[in-house]
């Protein structure tokens, strides 16, 4: 074994890193150029069929488009030019509606979990079923019917409670209260189960006996558990918001980043897409996984 | 008692499952020809009005827009969307044990990298991997029918699903092979497919039913987003819509997200189109949760 601060071991493990850094970039070069997995590049007489040849060949050529990719000349699709500047703006976008989902879903999980706290038993039980029943029903129904209910309410009442389409300005309301519905039935469902586990804990017991109230006992020591706990589940949940995020900005015809994702058939462009989609899931893993270490430090 | 109480709850849904599935038959072979869409029906005044209807005491569901009977094109459906779903959870599981036994006993370094190059492929919506796939799916000869399309999309909605999987059996496999009686039985000589066979089926199978049974709801929606993005299974079929202003795809094999997906633009003004399988989806995935929870009890 190596020592750890020796210049040996920090080249190690940059060397290691740099290898995992490689493999996942030519990964995601690989989910790029999929497409051309099964069919043939040839547009005039385009085939069905299995073609790895053709496809590592594409993702080579993916590679080192990705490394020119400032050299490129701007591209078009469908009529939308997409360069750096358009991409970024997209991306901003985007990626400010998932974060400001994720930040809702967050609070109203720690406020309903709250509130659950305060329940009776019966309450309780009820509570969980209905959150089973919410459970069940797909994020694209969910917002479906949402969007029928806005409608609805605006035809009966004539107010006008929401923009509902992204023609022109950026809507930011809607969809971020549909994108945030998932996470937040999803979130409820980890916290609640957390939150009855804690409450058959030693330390709640010694806790009381210490003469604390049950509010302080939940507020100080049972939320902040829920939360460490609940910082486990981001990849999951990260990864549900982005699926829910592609339908809903195709469904309320946002000119988004995800567009790019379905639309473009530039396979660097594709591979850029992903990795900025990926790299705020792993700045979020990391984070986490610091604060983790931080709490177990604590601990020990 | 408990144990006799949820294995009845598993089998009457199973038989529930099973009754709709052989009612769609048929409903196919049987009933079908004789079945004529309504066109054109007096309303409450005497006014003949034209589909679509909705909901009513003849058609419990509505009828679409062709005037045919909303729970009959359910009832049709069923059985594309069970056995579908089905056959995809099924292969997946099934593949991922094998290929995750494999991962587990490659050699370290290579494990280590097929980890990370898998790492994107799991964590980008399963839904990208098949769009970037579904440009074969227009290509596909259908002069022989649905069934080289309808197979091949299958064939694409498990491969899209086994990444993950995968991972979360070779992990698995990881933490019962540090068990003792595992050293104990190397030590005697096993093979180390002698150790997954004997020693590691076993201990997962009570959790491998609980598994498929979640593969079949991620399969559900992944094909409710298709459906929204007009991919559905089986194909489309062009207009085939009465007096509709402009060409719309229809699913052809009528299966439920594709209907969802189909008569999105309906929602406004004929929601039912819309609601009536939204709904059959919802009692389904209720119905696979309500198994899944009654296996989970009997675990534990």
């Amino acid at each position: 074994m190596i020592e750890k601060s020796t210049p040996m071991y920090l080249a190690i493990t940059a060397l290691n890193l740099l290898l995992k850094l490689i493999v996942i970039v030519i990964s995601i070069c690989s989910i790029a150029s999929l497409p051309y997995l099964l069919t043939s590049s040839k547009v005039e007489e385009a085939a069905v069929g299995f073609f790895p040849v053709n496809y590592l060949q594409e993702v080579a050529a993916t590679v080192i488009g990705l490394l020119r990719f400032y050299e490129q000349e701007e591209t078009t699709f469908f009529g939308v030019r997409i360069d750096m500047g358009y991409m970024l703006e997209a991306y901003q976008y985007s990626m400010s509606l998932l974060l400001m989902s994720l930040g809702i879903a967050f609070m109203v999980v720690l406020i309903l979990t709250y509130l659950y706290h305060l329940l009776t038993y019966r309450m309780k039980k009820f509570a969980k079923w209905i959150l089973v029943f919410l459970d069940c029903i797909p994020d694209v129904i969910l917002i479906l019917i949402f969007q029928l209910s806005v409608i609805l309410l605006y035809k009966e009442t004539g107010f006008k409670l929401l923009q509902l389409y992204g023609i022109g300005n950026d809507v930011y309301l809607l969809p971020v209260i549909c994108l945030s519905i998932t996470p937040t039935v999803l979130l409820l469902k980890i916290s609640l189960r957390i939150h009855d586990d804690e409450q058959s804990k030693e330390y709640i017991d010694f806790a009381l006996s210490k003469g604390l109230s049950r509010q302080y006992v939940f507020l100080v020591h049972v939320l902040r558990n829920i939360f460490f706990s609940i910082t486990n589940h981001v990849g999951l949940i990260y990864w549900m918001m982005l699926s829910g995020l592609i339908v809903i900005e195709y469904l309320f015809v946002i000119q988004g980043f995800t567009m790019i994702l379905y639309r473009a058939n530039d396979s660097s462009i594709l591979a850029i897409a992903i990795m900025l989609f990926l790299i705020p899931y792993a700045l979020l893993q990391w984070i986490f996984s610091q604060i983790d270490k931080r709490r177990v430090n604590d601990e020990n | 008692m408990m144990k006799t109480n949820s294995n009845t709850l598993i089998y009457s849904i199973l038989v529930l499952l099973l009754l709709l599935l052989t009612a769609s038959f048929v409903y196919e072979w049987g009933f079908k020809e004789r079945v004529e869409p309504v066109n054109m029906k007096p309303d409450a005044s005497g006014e003949m009005v034209s589909p679509p209807f909705p909901p009513s005491f003849d058609h419990p569901l509505g009828t679409d827009r062709n005037g045919n009977d909303l729970s009959l094109r359910i009832l049709n459906g069923a059985k594309y969307t069970l056995i579908f779903v089905f056959g995809v959870g099924l292969l997946r599981v099934v593949f991922s044990i094998v290929l995750g036994a494999l991962l587990t006993f490659t050699w370290k370094p290579v494990k280590k990298l097929t980890e990370t190059f898998l790492q994107p492929y799991i964590n980008i919506p399963a839904f990208i991997l098949v769009y970037f796939l579904a440009f074969a799916f227009l290509l596909i000869d259908e002069t022989h029918g649905m069934v080289p399309l309808m197979s091949f999309q299958f064939l694409v909605l498990t491969l899209v699903g086994i990444p993950p999987l995968l991972m979360v059996f070779s992990k698995e496999f990881g933490e019962i092979l540090k068990m003792e009686y595992i050293h104990a039985s190397f030590q005697l000589g096993a093979s180390k497919s002698h150790i997954v066979l004997k020693h590691i089926i076993p201990v997962l199978k009570p959790r491998l039913m609980i598994v498929l049974l979640q593969q079949m709801i991620s399969a559900l929606i992944l094909l409710l987003h298709l459906g929204v993005f007009q991919i559905f299974i089986g194909g489309d079929l062009e207009g085939g819509i009465i007096g509709a202003d402009e060409d719309l795809f229809l699913s052809k094999s009528g299966e439920w997200a594709g209907m969802v997906g189909q008569s999105i633009s309906d929602l406004v003004t004929a929601p039912w189109i819309v609601l009536a399988p939204s709904l059959a989806f919802v009692l389904l995935i209720l119905l696979l949760n309500i198994m899944i929870r009654q296996v989970d009890a009997k675990i534990v």
